[in-house]
């Protein structure tokens, strides 16, 4: 009898490891909420010497968290790189949920939310959007349809546009494989940006963002845009509470860490 | 550089998905995991036809292998996870490196790039890379293709042959991307390229992403080296009557692949789906494993597990007390596809012998008894004498496929008959109610009325006979009987306009039909189910046996009426003294001729019953075969899974198939016997047939006739089943003797030549007296003699093809009444080896018509059942996860207008009610159907693993029965259908 044999273990973070690591968080995020709530009340407090620091690390782990998913621009695992975002973004998630109490209703509390929303985003992104792709197999008319001469040639400006482009950008790359890479923004921004308008002009023309559903063609793009926006909003909160602590106090009392009591 | 592609040629494909079988098993890929798809096409959006003009493509879809990748531009990582090779021009993505951002799969305008939704990467077609690497000559896509639709090769070079042959191609490249496959259009689209964005695509098919990936045993989803094959042995399918050879792969003696056999001289290497997926059967973790003993109530589907000798002990006890209170004419045996043919043929008839009862029955009268019966009538061997050679089938100028819907029933066959017949510029006609995939490749398809077959071949032999464009020096040298026929046929007047209503065509097609028939140099007429399963099977199989005949198509290369197939000549050598004595006839040819003998002991008391298939699934009428089952004193289930029929059983035994017990393929269409040896051991405790019927001898001492030795296959075919003229050669010396296991028989001895056609002219017939060109006693086709008539008279009945069709019909046509009910003696019928039958009546439509009040109830469609697609037979295919992937629910073909008047959208969850009972299924709105009619595929049961639903045989009636071969209707009754929930 020969016996079964076991799938071999992926390298890649499973949906199953990654529901297990998010509800931890979740269950975490709740048993320290519930446990602060027997701490003193001084202590409970956001701006407390613990949750004060807890910020700072919760802070420090999920801008790690964001440069571990930039780890794939860069030539390092893509896969590896996802897990560390994971478990950063988790570990960071219970640290901020623990300072910030859950406190949804006040102004720092938009960045509590923004910070479920990218959460809720990027897990079904990976459950159910990936299941998704795959079915996207097959379903697609245009590149099996009448060609539009129009079109046709509108596209053709754009390759040698992009062509001409790329030879100030990158003299040795090849339009048909190349895009937009970190290096480039940073050397060459403005025609970085004009290569980078050609490229959705082009995409618009290929109509290839309207063949899938709206979640699955942005969403990497609203993921990005709440990420930068939440990192945006984490700098003003740092600012505000360590430079404006009178504004952000208005007419209570200052009792975190700060330099300056600007704006009171 | 040598830039490497895929030519995809649409006129050849046939949506099999052969080649998605091919590639999944390739590469490891699991359920949702796709880097090829074939896409169906089957109808336009701005077309509401009903002339059925339009016709259904198939889009082979995988990486087009783009000069400008959009896939790679899209790609996120640094450097590229996904590349292009310079050399070859191919795409790959590398999965280690892939974040699974999905950028690539929303990039692609061909909807090609593949997605690993559990691994997390992009998955896409690299034309085999590491299969060429590993020494593959081809793509595996390419190697498995039943029609020679997909090419490998160098792009240039593929793109001149396209050119040479005028071939017009498919302008794919709207969005400058430079794609390298090539798509030939289909040959009608010259003036109206093919152009996906009118087209719909149902939402029936490729449905089954709800199939988790855990689903997929091994070796889906395993690593390359824990795939790699270090043992290969030549083998075949035994699943279909095509009968392809194959080629078992094995990693340290876990199979790993089926394929085609490339050294098959006949098929090349080519096999369709099912052979491919038999790998998911073989490994499913839904097998059974252990024989089982019933615990709860009948149907409630609750066993123990027992050890096989206590199985068989009891089994045994039981039925030795069944044998003295009923006699052993109580015991009911029943066999069919799934249990092979050394057991249908040899093991089971053994043991009946042995026992002595004589009721035992396959599955023959619900497929092809009528035209077995037909065949013997008038050629005096059940079956066809031609090949599937391009020198034989290959070279006739006129194919006319009648109720045969070949390119999904037998894929590899019709992809060599299309090839050909594409190559030679032979026509190619369809005559079947509905735009099948065999359909959509003829020249003219002729959507008939279900049940006007008999009508209509009535009249093309009148056309014939009356305008003397016969083959009068054949018909006076070699039919006996043809001018008593053809007086007949003048004198009944079945004129094309007589048959005009009844056929729902015109006059003038019908005479442009038989001058095609009668004019062509060879044709071939393939009739098959569509013909077989009426109540006039039997005489409709005739005639269209006699129109054959009279054309001068019989007995020569490219000419023939080709209904599959014949069973394998076997004759059992029991000793006179051992066979037991048989006091009662056989109770009624078919099975379910036998409910009142279980239910109400009448003709005689019925107690137990082997069942060595899924009787509940297949019986029409699955409310009363249920009460009959249920009422059973014993019941046995042989089978390999569990279903519907084990859940009312006391005693499931599980089976070993295929290469895990040693058999030869079905019989196969063209006289090939293909052998199939043991390779790997059965699942868990599951035994060989073989070994079950040896075992329940012994313990009624049967064991000097079935032998011990002859557990082993190989020896029971040599020593018991290959002693007769026809198979004396088919030794399994020789069948060993070649690389791809097949010899074609008959061959009289082991070094005796094989014949490709029978029945030439100057030929003898195998075991008929010298002269005789053809096996009946005249050694002439026979259409009419006394004797013949003398043996239809019993049943009401003339030799004389006289027309009668359905009762259930859309108009009042002559129909037949049964008279006796199946409780009574009947007659013993001439036909039914000394059985017991019915007899039955013609009813004219001037008398009262059961169809009238059947209508006035309601019932305003007709309903057709039949074999789904490719992947799919019968039930057993329904264990395959991804058969059930690409045809996962059932489905309801209806037409745009009829589903429009009843609110119905393609994917609507639908009722289907008939006289006799009801179903839902998914519907399917397709413009390739009758307006008036109804399809709905076989196969699918409530206990299935997947994607369970109601079979048909709630629809179909058990007494729709031909009185002559027990044939039943089941492709011709009355339903109307009903919106039950938007999809």
């Amino acid at each position: 009898m020969i016996e079964p044999l076991n799938k071999p273990k992926s390298q890649d973070l499973s949906d199953f490891h990654l529901i297990n690591i998010v509800c931890g968080a979740v269950i975490i995020s709740l048993i320290t909420l519930v446990t602060l709530q027997y701490f003193p009340s001084e202590l409970r407090q956001p701006g407390s010497p613990l949750l004060q620091s807890l910020a700072i690390i919760g802070s420090v782990l999920l801008l790690l968290s964001f440069l571990a998913i930039l780890a794939k621009r860069f030539g390092k695992s893509g896969k590896k790189g996802f897990k560390a975002h994971v478990w950063l973004a988790n570990i960071g998630f219970i640290l901020i949920i623990a300072h910030s109490g859950l406190a949804i209703l006040s102004i720092p509390g938009i960045l509590i939310i923004l910070l479920l929303i990218i959460a809720a985003l990027g897990i079904y992104a990976r459950l159910v959007l990936s299941r998704k792709m795959g079915n996207v197999f097959g379903t697609k008319r245009t590149g099996f349809s009448k060609p539009d001469e129009t079109m046709q040639n509108e596209l053709n400006k754009l390759i040698n546009y992009k062509q001409r482009l790329l030879k100030k950008i990158d003299p040795s790359a090849n339009e048909a494989f190349f895009s937009i890479q970190a290096k480039n923004w940073i050397k060459t921004p403005i025609l970085a940006f004009r290569y980078y308008q050609a490229v959705e002009r082009e995409t618009i023309l290929l109509k290839t963002r309207k063949s899938v559903s709206f979640v699955q063609a942005y969403y990497r793009s609203i993921h990005r845009l709440l990420s930068i926006a939440f990192l945006l909003g984490l700098i003003i909160h740092v600012i505000t509470t360590i430079f404006f602590a009178g504004y952000v106090a208005e007419d209570r009392h200052i009792y975190w860490w700060h330099i300056t009591k600007w704006g009171s | 550089m040598t830039r490497l592609a895929l030519m995809i040629d649409l006129e050849r494909c046939t949506g099999c998905k052969s080649c998605e079988v091919a590639c999944k098993t390739e590469n490891g890929l699991g359920p949702g995991e796709r880097r090829n798809r074939v896409v169906w096409f089957a109808g336009e959006e701005q077309k509401q036809n009903t002339d059925l003009s339009t016709t259904l493509d198939f889009l082979a879809l995988s990486c087009q292998q783009c000069e400008r990748p959009a896939c790679i531009r899209a790609c996120p990582v640094n450097p590229k996870a996904i590349s292009k090779d310079p050399n070859t021009g191919i795409v790959r993505v590398n999965e280690d490196t892939c974040v699974g951002c999905g950028e690539c799969v929303t990039a692609c305008p061909y909807g090609a790039m593949g997605y690993d939704s559990e691994g997390h990467h992009a998955v896409k077609c690299d034309l085999c890379f590491e299969h060429r690497e590993e020494g593959g000559k081809t793509t595996a896509c390419a190697s498995v293709c039943p029609t020679n639709a997909i090419t490998f090769g160098n792009h240039d070079e593929l793109k001149l042959k396209a050119q040479s042959i005028g071939r017009k191609q498919i302008d794919n490249d709207p969005f400058l991307l430079g794609p390298a496959t090539i798509y030939l259009d289909r040959e009608q689209n010259r003036n109206d390229p093919f152009d996906a964005h009118k087209r719909t695509v149902p939402s029936v098919l490729d449905t089954g992403y709800r199939i988790s990936s855990n689903k997929a045993d091994f070796p889906y989803g395993f690593p390359r080296d824990e795939r790699k094959v270090d043992r290969t042995e030549a083998g075949g399918c035994n699943i279909c009557f095509n009968s392809c050879t194959a080629k078992f792969h094995f990693h340290k003696n876990r199979l790993v692949k089926v394929t085609g056999n490339e050294e098959d001289p006949i098929l090349k290497g080519k096999v369709c789906p099912k052979s491919q997926l038999s790998l998911q059967l073989y490994s499913s973790e839904k097998r059974l494993t252990q024989p089982l003993k019933r615990i709860g109530t009948r149907g409630e589907n609750k066993f123990k597990p027992v050890s096989w000798k206590q199985a068989l002990d009891e089994i045994s006890t039981k039925l030795a007390a069944i044998k003295s209170n009923f006699g052993s004419e109580s015991l009911g045996l029943f066999s069919g596809t799934r249990t092979g043919t050394l057991t249908n043929r040899g093991y089971i008839r053994m043991f009946a012998k042995l026992w002595g009862t004589p009721n035992f029955v396959t599955t023959e009268p619900f497929c092809s008894s009528g035209k077995n019966l037909a065949y013997s009538m008038t050629q005096g061997y059940g079956g066809p004498g031609n090949t599937y050679t391009e020198e034989d089938m290959g070279s006739a100028s006129l194919h006319i496929y009648w109720g045969d819907n070949q390119a999904e029933t037998r894929p590899v066959h019709f992809g060599m008959i299309n090839d050909w017949r594409l190559k030679r510029g032979a026509e190619m006609i369809v005559i079947d109610p509905r735009k099948t995939v065999t359909a959509s490749k003829a020249d003219w398809h002729i959507p008939i009325r279900p049940g006007g077959d008999m009508a209509l071949s009535l009249s093309i032999a009148y056309h014939i006979l009356s305008n003397h464009l016969h083959d009068e020096s054949f018909c006076n040298s070699w039919v006996l009987g043809w001018q008593k026929w053809r007086d007949f046929i003048l004198r009944r007047q079945y004129t094309p306009e007589w048959a005009a209503e009844i056929a729902d065509l015109t006059p003038q097609a019908i005479r442009i039909l038989a001058e095609k028939i009668a004019s062509a140099d060879g044709c071939i007429i393939y009739g098959s189910r569509g013909i077989n399963q009426h109540m006039n099977s039997t005489q409709s199989n005739r005639v269209l046996m006699f129109l054959a005949a009279i054309t001068g198509n019989w007995g020569r290369p490219g000419g023939a009426y080709f209904n599959m197939s014949a069973s394998l000549p076997i004759d059992l050598d029991i000793p006179e003294d051992r066979l037991a004595s048989v006091s009662k006839p056989k109770l009624r040819t078919s099975p379910i001729g036998w409910t009142k003998a279980i239910l109400e002991g009448k003709p005689y008391d019925l107690k137990a019953m082997i069942v060595n298939n899924n009787p509940m699934a297949l019986w029409p009428d699955q409310n009363k075969t249920r009460e009959a089952l249920a009422a059973l004193e014993l019941l046995i289930h042989i089978d390999i899974f569990p279903n519907e029929t084990s859940a009312w059983a006391d005693y499931v035994l599980p089976a070993a198939t295929g290469i895990e017990k040693g058999e030869v393929g079905r019989a196969c269409e063209d006289r090939r016997i293909v052998w199939i040896d043991k390779m790997i051991e059965a699942p868990g405790e599951a035994k060989p047939d073989g070994w079950i019927w040896i075992e329940l001898g012994k313990r009624f001492g049967f064991q000097d006739v079935l032998l011990e030795d002859w557990k082993d296959s190989r020896k029971f075919w040599d020593e018991a089943l290959i002693s007769n003229i026809q198979l004396r050669g088919v030794t399994q010396k020789r069948l060993h003797s070649n690389p791809y296991r097949w010899v074609r028989f008959p061959v009289p001895s082991e070094d005796a030549p094989e014949i490709q056609t029978l029945y030439l002219e100057g030929t003898t017939a195998a075991g008929a007296p010298e002269g005789h060109r053809f096996p009946t006693k005249s050694g002439k086709l026979e259409f009419w003699t006394e004797e013949l008539n003398a043996k239809f008279e019993p049943y009401g009945l003339t030799a004389y093809p006289e027309f009668y069709g359905e009762r259930e019909s859309l108009i009042d046509m002559a129909h037949m009444e049964i008279i006796d009910d199946d409780g009574s003696d009947g007659i013993l019928g001439p036909f039914a080896s000394g059985g017991m039958a019915v007899t039955g009546r013609i009813v004219q439509p001037e008398e009262a018509q059961p169809g009238q009040r059947i209508r006035s109830e309601g019932f305003w469609l007709e309903l057709l059942t039949g074999r789904p697609a490719a992947p799919h037979f019968h039930s057993w295919t329904h264990y395959s996860w991804q058969a059930q992937e690409m045809w996962p629910d059932l489905y309801a073909q209806i037409h745009p207008i009829t589903a429009e008047e009843l609110s119905i959208q393609d994917g609507d969850l639908i009722e289907v009610e008939s006289k006799h009972g009801a179903i839902q299924a998914k519907a399917w709105v397709f413009h390739g159907i009758r307006k008036q009619a109804v399809f709905l595929p076989i196969g699918w049961g409530e206990r299935q693993p997947f994607n369970p639903w109601r079979p048909v045989n709630f629809l179909t009636d058990k007494t729709q029965r031909d009185p002559i071969s027990e044939q039943t209707n089941l492709k011709s009754l009355l339903c109307k259908v009903t919106k039950k929930a938007a999809n």
